[in-house]
């Protein structure tokens, strides 16, 4: 699907991209700025750095190319090009998985979209809300899954690190969110206090000892 | 030595804090936009809205835990419109309190005869989950409900299970004691000691949510229901125990008819408690009691020196027969699925399930039965013969035509969703049925003495809430002292 199209993005700090219509296209709000007929000149992003469109770029180009594979590939049915496509592809493989050479583009893209997504913090969250702001629908998911694996299975001292947050409650605060809503496990000395109600109910001495460490995250 | 190690730390953080904090900055700006916390944290720098995005993929315990970051994230999440984000997520309704995976867990029978061969590990609960379909969100939640049980003693029996809520029971010197938990969140109650002392009863849990819409407001309230499975006098008695009193109080409905022998398999659907009535000359029928009479009708107190026992009135039970051609109601078994009364009958070579095609009570008047499932023993080993050979190793070979060869297998619950799903007891197992696929699954082993002698197990269904909520501190009674284990 060649088109001469090509359209003109200017950043935040006075730079200027030029990219295919196709690769335009993927987002849904430059989409809309050219359907409307705002495309014969400059395209302002003024929410948008140059080192981030160039990632976003980066994205679109691969998400165009893709697609383009794809469609090779498959019987070549129309396949509508609205973002969601990119995500439908993906749940669609299964299926698809049979032709040998479906398969290795899609291992193809995996690897490319782990080495895409490994970037800095501030780059991905710039990234997150770049893509928000251009209505990518794909990198939005991707930038989030992300950002929540960075989140995922951490204890709060561990989050705080990551993304050098300021615990700013009091202590008596911190104690009793941790205490009532914080589903946490227990201190070291709370299952002492239990461990005294129960009577008959005994932690062997491995199992104490375990407990003591999930715990050790509560006292920090 | 914790102790000490947690003070000394509050006492630091606090006197560091102190020193740095300038004297003009406020309570008000110390959660403004403004400071400089706010600048570093990159999350909520992007706004609620894609913070919400992010954190909405997070699993409930990271969630949860999450509140503790900072005052932010905890106004983030605590929010009830996020709650509401976080149970819409997967497009699942969010009418509903609870997702739709059901695990179950199964113990032995708090009352089961004493089955002192079985070793302890036996007699422990477990947890399991069958369906194939759960999600990887969920595996987190499964992962925490295993770490609790799995730190029960063989003494803590499970009892039953209501809307993410368990009732559990402990017998200690010449008493019973009940405790109402909710696993996820680590919240434990201990209720007072009921009245009366019954040597075989049977308790039901009933939790209630109040508000529909939101999940992180609603309020929960639940009730136990404690009543005798052996019936003496014409009348039967029911202990009931409300979170909202933190009391139990006494009701008799007279002139229960005395030809009753036992009560068993209780269940409870919707409000109303339904349980099989066996005659000494073999006879059953369902009886159906329906709760919410218990509180709309103003019933007299009959005044008793020191306790208060209300009198319902005697249309508060309805009687269902069973169906025509059940023939053993002593092996009969209630249970609900997909929204409708079941009962199930096995004798020694078939398994029977029926199906109450009418709606429930108010319809106990045009009851009708459609036999939903009849399967024979001999057919289930024949399409099975590797799970069969597991007991039959046990005592030679199994012949269904010789007496002595023969065991039950005995219905131990209905999966709640309709998923024709029935979990059934073998000797030395619990297996899950497929009825339409007529398929036999092992879903747990036990040690057995003797085949013959089965013991009983209960097993309860259980799904995860959706959004975990504070239960309600029990008010302390006057009658008796509440024995409460906080943050248990």
């Amino acid at each position: 699907m060649a088109s001469a199209k090509v359209f003109v993005l200017r950043t935040c700090d006075g730079e200027t991209f030029e990219i295919d219509e196709s690769v335009a296209y993927v987002s849904e709000t430059i989409k809309n700025m050219i359907e409307d007929g705002f495309g014969h000149d400059l395209i302002p992003l003024p929410n948008v750095s140059s080192k981030i469109l160039l990632k976003v770029i980066e994205y679109c180009r691969k998400h165009v190319s893709n697609f383009e594979s794809s469609k090779k590939t498959s019987n070549g049915d129309e396949k509508d090009k609205d973002n969601d496509s990119w995500k439908k592809e993906k749940e669609a493989v299964p299926e698809v998985e049979k032709d040998a050479e479906e398969k290795a583009r899609v291992e193809e893209l995996k690897e490319w979209e782990t080495t895409f997504i490994d970037i800095d913090q501030q780059v991905l969250f710039d990234l997150l809300q770049a893509a928000n702001y251009l209505n990518i629908k794909g990198l939005l998911v991707m930038a989030a899954e992300k950002a929540a694996s960075m989140i995922r299975g951490k204890t709060p001292e561990q989050i705080r690190e990551t993304f050098n947050i300021k615990n700013d409650f009091t202590p008596e605060e911190y104690e009793d969110i941790r205490k009532k809503d914080a589903m946490n496990d227990f201190t070291p000395e709370e299952y002492e206090e239990i461990r005294k109600k129960i009577a008959d109910n005994h932690f062997t001495p491995e199992e104490y000892e375990q407990i003591r460490k999930e715990n050790a995250w509560a006292i920090e | 030595m914790w102790f000490l190690s947690i003070h000394f730390w509050f006492l630091t953080d606090f006197m560091s804090r102190f020193k740095s904090v300038d004297d003009e900055i406020e309570e008000s700006e110390r959660i403004s936009h403004k400071t400089d916390s706010e600048d570093s944290d990159p999350l909520l720098a992007m706004g609620d809205e894609l913070a919400t995005y992010i954190l909405i993929l997070l699993p409930l315990k990271t969630l949860f835990r999450s509140k503790c970051v900072s005052i932010r994230w905890n106004r983030l999440i605590s929010d009830p419109l996020f709650a509401c984000m976080y149970v819409n997520r997967q497009g699942g309704g969010s009418h509903t309190h609870m997702t739709t995976p059901t695990s179950f867990f199964h113990q032995l029978d708090f009352f089961a005869f004493d089955y002192g061969y079985l070793p302890p590990e036996d007699k422990r609960l477990n947890f399991l989950r069958l369906d194939n379909d759960a999600k990887v969100e969920n595996d987190d939640n499964h992962v925490a409900v295993q770490q609790r049980v799995r730190s029960f003693d063989h003494n803590f029996f499970i009892v039953d299970s209501s809307n993410g809520l368990l009732l559990f029971a402990r017998t200690g010197n010449q008493c019973r004691n009940y405790y109402v938990s909710n696993l996820l969140s680590k919240q434990w109650v201990g209720l007072p000691e009921p009245k009366r002392l019954y040597p075989y009863e049977s308790a039901k849990l009933v939790c209630k949510y109040d508000d529909g819409y939101k999940p992180s407001l609603a309020q929960i309230k639940f009730e136990v229901l404690l009543f005798s499975r052996y019936q003496i006098m014409s009348s039967l008695f029911l202990e009931i125990f409300s979170s909202e009193t933190g009391n139990w109080r006494m009701v008799v409905l007279h002139n229960y008819p005395s030809y009753l022998r036992t009560l068993h398999c209780h269940t409870l659907f919707n409000g109303a408690a339904y349980w099989l009535d066996v005659h000494a000359d073999g006879a059953g029928r369902i009886a159906a009691l329906d709760f919410s009479h218990l509180k709309m009708s103003s019933m007299p107190l009959r005044s008793v020196p020191y306790n208060e026992i209300a009198v319902m009135p005697e249309d508060c039970v309805q009687f269902i027969p069973l169906p025509a051609s059940s023939d053993l109601p002593s092996n009969g078994f209630l249970g609900f699925s997909g929204g409708l009364l079941h009962y199930a009958e096995s004798n020694l070579t078939n398994l029977h399930i029926w199906a109450l095609s009418s709606g429930g009570l108010s319809q106990a008047s045009q009851v009708a039965w459609s036999r939903k499932h009849s399967v024979s023993l001999q057919f289930m080993i024949d399409e099975h013969p590797d799970i069969f050979r597991l007991i039959a190793n046990y005592r030679g070979e199994y012949d269904i035509g010789h007496k002595q060869h023969r065991f039950h297998f005995s219905p131990l619950a209905f999966h709640p969703s309709g998923l024709h799903l029935v979990l059934l007891n073998l000797p030395g197992m619990i297996v899950s049925y497929h009825i339409e696929k007529r398929k036999l699954e092992v879903v747990h082993h036990y040690n057995v003495q003797n085949f013959q002698h089965v013991p009983r197990f209960t097993v309860l269904s259980y799904n995860y809430p959706a959004w975990p909520t504070q239960f309600p501190s029990v008010k302390s009674g006057h009658a008796s002292p509440l024995c409460s284990l906080e943050r248990c």
